[in-house]
C-alpha cells in the first residue's frame, strides 16, 4: 500500500493500539499491513479518517467467526478489530433495553443479562467468540431463528462509523420508534461495507422458564416433512425446528432424518407441547421421544455446526439456502440426487419452518465441488429461492461467487454503496455483485 | 384547462388510468387536501390506478412533466404524510385492494396495498390465522399505508409492529421503475431494501404489492380489565408487568378522560368513576395464559387495582376492545378539535411522563385524555381544543412540542408509529444530528433523486406550514389552476 507505514501510525492515531498483522487475521488469504485495535468509537472515528484521507481499504472484525464469509477482498490494508468496544452503555432490566458497545461478545452480553433472568434471543455459531456488531453485520442467526427472528426484529438503535469517519446515529433506545428512516436496517447484514458498527441497543427478553424437545426419528424425508407440516398446522409455536438428515459429523446421527421440536416457556405448556409433539411425530410414522440434556449438548452443537464442520478427506463447504418453507423438500430431493451423481457428500440441516437449509458438503476436489453447488444454486433460483456458500476455502472462492447473482435490486444497492462509501474501503469487493 | 399546459399533463394521466380514474375539479380535490393530521394541501390532480403498471404509468408521467407526486391510501395518517404540500398528482391505491394469496404452509399472505389492513385477518381468521399489527384506525387504514408508516397497534407489544411482518414489496421508484425487494424467501443477501423502505413515510417508492406474515391464531386469550383510583398506580403497574417477565399480547391504558368520553359513546363497561384503566389481554397455549393472568392479577393487586374484571365471553372481549378502538371516535365528541400526539418513552419513565402531560396541559389551559399503548411506553395525549378560539391552534402546538420534548429528554422519540411527516418535521434535530439527518438524506438520494415523490416530508424544513400552503396557493396559479 504504501501510504502509510505502522510507525505513522503512532503519530496520525497517538494512542490507538495497532499492531502488526500476522496470518491469523489474513481474509481469504489476504495480509493486511496491520491491526488496529480501537478502545472507543471515538478512536474508530479517527482512525476511519486517517483511512478515507489516504485511501486505506479496511476490513472490520469481531471475534472473526465468520471472518470467511463473503468473496475474497478487492484489497486489505487494515483490519480494525471491534473487541476493545466492550462497555454496556446502558442497561435498564425493568425497561427489557440494553445499549451495549459493539465489540462484546454474545456471550458475554448473555450473562449480564442472565443476572436479572433476561435474554438476547439469537443464537449464532460461537457465542464466546462472535461479537454483537459481528452478528449484526453478518446478520447471523441461530436456531432460535423460528421463535424470535433475527437481528433486525430485536434491534432498536444503532451507532455506526461511516467511512468517512463520521458517527452517525440510527433509531434509539424505547421499543417503538418511528423517527426517520431506519437506517439500522442497512447496516445489518451488510457485512461492513457501509460503515462500522459500535454500538447496538437492543429489546430484551425474559428468559424462558422452561425448555424441552421432542425429537423424530423417520424413515424418509417425506415421512418427515410430513411431521413439519402437520406442526405447522397445529396451535404448537416451537422456537426451533430442524431437520437433520446425511453426514454432519460424529456428534450427529447418520441414518435416516431426524426432526427436532424445542419449545421454551412455562413449564406445563413446555411438557404438554412436547409430550403432543411426539404424537404427532408418531402419526407421521416416526419414532418420537423427549430429548433430555438437549439445552446442554444438542442444541450448542447445532448451533455451532456451520463454523466447527470439518470435512474429512476431502474439500468441504457450508451452503445455506433459503425459500419458502414448502420449497424445501424438493429443493432438497432434487440436490441430493444431483449430489449423489457427481459424488458429493452431504449433510442438511433444515430450519424447517423458515425455509433456511444449512448444506455440509464434501466432494474430491475444488472443480467438483463447484459444479455441485452451481447446480443447488440453480435448483434453489427456480423455486424463487437462492444459495450462499458461507465457508470455503480461497481456491473454491476464485471459482464461484458466494453470494451468487442478485436481481435487478443490485442497481439500488449499489448505489446506496456508492453514497455511503463512495471511496469503496470499507471491505471492497466481499459483498453482493461486487461491492 | 385543455388551453394551459397543465391540459396535457391532464390527457397524459387519463391515457394512463382512463378518463373515469383521473379527479381534477377544485370541489372532488377539496376532500383530498388533508388526512388524518392538522395540516393541509391540495393536489392538482388525484388518480386511481388500478394496477401496478398503471402506478408506474403515472409516475412516469410525473417524470415527463416535472409534477411532483403523492401516494395515498385511506388518508388516515397522523402525521400528513399523505398531504401533497407542493401540490401536483396524489396517487391513491384505494382501488388496488385484492388480497392476491393466501399460504398458509408458509404463513404469507399477499396483497396489494389497498387492501385495508383488517380484511386480511378476516380472510385468514376462518382458518385460524391473523396478521398481527392491528392500528386502532384498522378498519380503515391500508395495508401501503401501514408499511409506509410502519404503523403498530395495540397487539404490536408482543409480536412486534409492521417492519417485523413485512417480508418482501414491489415497489415502483419515482423514476417509474418496478422492482421486486426482499423475500419471501428469508435472510435473503444484500441489504435489506425492505427493511429500509418499511417506515419511508411515502418518500422513498410506492407500493403495489406486500408479501405479509401470517400468524397462528392462539389456543387461548384472556382479556383483563383493571380498574385503578390512582393514575399513577395504573402507570406503575405497567412497568412492572414488563419488569416481571411478562409479555401479555396487549397492555394498553385509558384515563378518566378517555373514559368519559368512551363510556356513553361505546358502552364498553369501564368505571366512569375510575382514574385509569388498563386493559391487559394474554394468550398463547391454556397454560402459560393461565400461569400469566395469575401473575397479571397479582401486580394488578399489588399496585391497588380497585378491581380486575375478566371478559368471560367474546362478546365481553369485544366490548372491551370496541372502547380502546373507539376512543379517539369518541374524544372527537369532547371539543370541536383534538390533537393527537404520539411520543415514546422507556416503560420505567410512563409514570413520570404521565404527571408532566397532567402539568402541560394545566400551564397551556386544555384538557389532554391519555389512550395509549401502555405496555411499549407509546402515549398518545390527545389535546383538546377549539380552533376557533384566537391562538389555540398555536398553543396546542407548543404543548404538543413541550410533551413531546420531554419525551426525548427521558430517553424516548417524538413518534412511536404515527410518522414525521410535516407536522415533526422540524422537531427532528431534537434527536439527530446534521450528520445523522445526513446519512438518511443519503439514503434518500438513492431512491429518489429528484424529489418529486412526496416532497417536504420527514427532514427539517425552515418553512412554517403557513407558508408551505402559500406554495400550493403559487405553484396553483404559475398551472393556471383555479382555487376555491
Ligand atoms: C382514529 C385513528 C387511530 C389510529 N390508530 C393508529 C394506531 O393504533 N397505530 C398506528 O400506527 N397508527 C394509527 N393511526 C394512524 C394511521 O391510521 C396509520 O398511519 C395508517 O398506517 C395510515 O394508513 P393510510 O392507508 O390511511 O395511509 P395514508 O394516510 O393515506 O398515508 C400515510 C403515508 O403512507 C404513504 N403511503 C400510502 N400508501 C402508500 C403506498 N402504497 N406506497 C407508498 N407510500 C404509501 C403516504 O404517502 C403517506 O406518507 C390512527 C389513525 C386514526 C385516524
Amino acid at each position: 500500500m504504501g501510504q502509510v507505514s505502522i510507525k505513522d501510525f503512532e503519530t496520525l492515531l497517538p494512542g490507538v493500539e495497532v499492531r502488526p498483522a500476522g496470518p491469523e487475521v489474513a481474509v481469504d488469504g489476504h495480509q493486511p499491513m496491520a491491526v488496529v485495535l480501537p478502545a472507543s468509537r471515538e478512536e474508530v472515528s479517527a482512525l476511519l479518517r486517517l483511512a478515507w484521507d489516504r485511501e486505506l481499504a479496511v476490513s472490520p472484525r469481531g471475534g472473526g467467526v465468520y471472518a470467511h464469509l463473503g468473496n475474497p477482498p478487492r484489497r486489505l490494508d487494515l483490519v480494525v478489530v471491534t473487541t476493545g468496544l466492550n462497555r454496556v452503555v446502558e442497561y435498564e432490566p425493568a425497561d427489557l433495553t440494553a445499549v451495549l458497545e459493539a465489540g462484546l461478545t454474545l456471550a458475554r452480553v448473555q450473562e449480564i443479562l442472565g443476572q436479572n433472568n433476561q435474554f438476547l434471543p439469537l443464537d449464532p455459531p460461537r457465542p464466546d467468540l462472535a461479537t454483537i456488531g459481528g452478528i449484526l453485520a453478518t446478520n447471523q442467526s441461530g436456531p432460535l431463528r423460528l421463535g424470535y427472528g433475527t437481528a433486525r426484529d430485536i434491534v432498536i438503535g444503532t451507532k455506526t462509523v461511516l467511512a468517512d469517519g463520521t458517527l452517525i446515529k440510527s433509531g434509539g433506545k424505547v421499543v417503538k420508534n418511528v423517527a426517520g428512516y431506519d437506517l439500522n436496517k442497512l447496516f445489518i447484514g451488510s457485512l461492513g461495507t457501509v460503515g462500522v458498527i459500535v454500538e447496538v441497543a437492543f429489546k430484551v427478553y425474559p428468559k424462558p422458564q422452561a425448555w424441552g424437545t421432542a425429537v423424530g426419528h423417520f424413515g424418509s424425508p417425506e415421512a418427515a416433512w410430513d411431521a413439519v407440516w402437520r406442526l405447522r398446522a397445529s396451535v404448537f409455536e416451537p422456537v426451533s425446528l430442524e431437520l437433520l438428515g446425511g453426514t454432519l459429523g460424529p456428534a450427529f446421527p447418520a441414518d435416516g432424518w431426524r426432526l427436532y421440536a424445542r419449545y421454551a416457556g412455562y413449564g406445563p405448556a413446555v411438557e404438554r407441547q412436547v409430550r403432543e409433539t411426539c404424537g404427532i411425530f408418531e402419526a407421521a410414522g416416526g419414532e418420537a421421544g423427549g430429548l433430555s440434556d438437549a439445552e446442554e449438548t444438542f442444541w450448542p452443537a447445532l448451533r455451532d455446526l456451520p463454523v466447527s464442520w470439518q470435512a474429512g478427506s476431502g474439500v468441504g463447504v457450508v451452503v445455506r439456502a433459503g425459500m419458502l418453507p414448502t420449497h424445501v423438500p424438493e429443493f432438497l430431493a432434487a440436490a441430493v440426487a444431483d449430489f449423489r451423481g457427481r459424488g458429493v457428500g452431504w449433510g442438511w440441516v433444515v430450519r424447517a419452518g423458515v425455509g433456511l437449509a444449512y448444506g455440509y458438503l464434501e466432494g474430491p476436489g475444488n472443480q467438483t465441488l463447484a459444479a455441485a453447488v452451481d447446480a443447488a444454486r440453480e435448483l434453489a433460483r427456480r423455486l424463487g429461492g437462492y444459495l450462499v456458500v458461507e465457508r470455503a476455502g480461497p481456491e473454491f472462492k476464485a471459482a464461484v461467487d458466494v453470494w451468487g447473482p442478485l436481481g435487478p435490486e443490485l442497481e439500488l444497492m449499489r448505489r446506496l454503496k456508492a453514497e455511503f462509501d463512495p471511496k469503496g474501503i470499507l471491505n471492497p469487493g466481499r459483498f453482493v455483485g461486487g461491492i | 384547462m385543455a388551453a394551459t399546459g397543465n391540459g396535457s399533463l391532464l390527457s397524459a394521466l387519463r391515457e394512463v388510468v382512463g378518463p373515469e380514474a383521473v379527479l381534477y375539479d377544485p370541489d372532488e380535490l377539496a376532500v383530498y387536501e388533508y388526512d388524518g393530521a392538522l395540516d393541509r394541501a391540495r393536489p392538482d390532480f388525484v388518480v386511481f390506478p388500478q394496477t401496478a403498471e398503471q402506478v408506474a404509468g403515472v409516475v412516469r408521467v410525473c417524470n415527463r412533466y416535472g409534477v411532483p407526486f403523492v401516494a395515498r391510501g385511506a388518508g388516515t395518517g397522523l402525521s400528513g404524510g399523505a398531504i401533497p404540500v407542493r401540490g401536483g398528482v396524489l396517487v391513491v391505491l384505494t382501488r388496488m385492494n385484492r388480497i392476491q394469496q393466501v399460504d398458509y404452509p408458509n404463513r404469507v399472505a399477499v396483497v396489494e396495498p389497498g387492501v385495508i389492513n383488517v380484511t386480511v385477518t378476516e380472510e385468514v381468521a376462518p382458518d385460524g390465522y391473523y396478521y398481527a399489527p392491528d392500528p386502532s384506525s384498522q378498519k380503515a387504514c391500508t395495508i401501503g399505508g401501514n408499511v409506509a408508516e410502519n404503523s403498530g397497534g395495540p397487539h404490536c407489544l408482543a409480536y412486534g409492529v409492521t417492519t417485523n411482518h413485512v417480508l418482501a414489496l414491489d415497489i415502483v421508484l419515482p423514476d417509474g421503475n418496478m422492482l421486486h425487494v426482499g423475500g419471501p424467501a428469508p435472510d435473503r443477501p444484500g441489504y435489506d431494501l425492505t427493511g429500509l423502505l418499511t417506515g419511508s413515510e411515502g418518500t422513498l417508492a410506492i407500493f403495489t404489492r406486500a408479501w405479509l406474515r401470517l400468524m397462528r391464531q392462539p389456543e387461548a386469550v384472556r382479556t383483563f380489565l383493571a380498574i385503578f383510583d390512582r393514575l399513577d398506580d395504573a402507570s406503575e403497574t405497567v412497568s412492572d408487568v414488563i419488569a416481571h417477565g411478562i409479555v401479555p399480547a396487549a397492555l394498553e391504558m385509558m384515563d378518566k378522560l378517555t373514559i368519559e368520553a368512551v363510556e356513553p359513546a361505546v358502552k364498553a363497561g369501564y368505571p366512569p368513576e375510575a382514574e385509569a384503566v388498563l386493559l391487559i389481554e394474554v394468550e398463547g397455549l391454556r397454560e402459560s395464559v393461565d400461569v400469566q393472568s395469575e401473575l397479571v392479577r397479582q401486580v394488578c393487586q399489588f399496585h391497588r387495582a380497585r378491581e380486575i374484571r375478566e371478559a368471560e365471553t367474546l362478546e365481553a372481549r369485544e366490548r372491551l376492545w370496541a372502547g380502546r378502538k373507539g376512543a379517539l371516535g369518541a374524544l372527537g365528541r369532547l371539543a370541536p378539535n383534538y390533537c393527537l400526539q404520539d411520543g415514546v418513552v422507556p416503560r420505567t419513565k410512563l409514570p413520570w411522563i404521565l404527571r408532566r402531560v397532567a402539568e402541560h396541559g394545566r400551564k397551556y389551559g386544555f384538557r389532554i385524555a391519555n389512550v395509549f399503548h401502555a405496555g411499549d411506553g407509546n402515549l398518545h395525549p390527545c389535546i383538546l381544543f377549539d380552533e376557533r378560539e384566537p391562538g389555540a391552534t398555536e398553543r396546542v402546538l407548543e404543548c404538543a412540542a413541550a410533551i413531546l420534548k420531554d419525551c426525548v429528554d427521558a430517553g424516548g422519540t417524538i413518534t412511536g408509529e404515527h410518522g414525521v411527516g410535516v407536522e415533526k418535521q422540524n422537531w427532528m434535530p431534537w434527536l439527530f444530528s446534521e450528520a445523522d439527518l445526513d446519512a438518511m438524506a443519503r439514503l434518500k438520494r438513492c431512491f429518489n433523486p429528484k424529489e418529486l415523490l412526496n416532497p417536504g416530508k420527514v427532514f427539517p424544513t425552515t418553512k412554517s406550514c403557513v407558508e408551505l400552503s402559500g406554495d400550493v396557493v403559487e405553484r396553483a396559479e404559475k398551472l393556471g389552476i383555479p382555487l376555491v
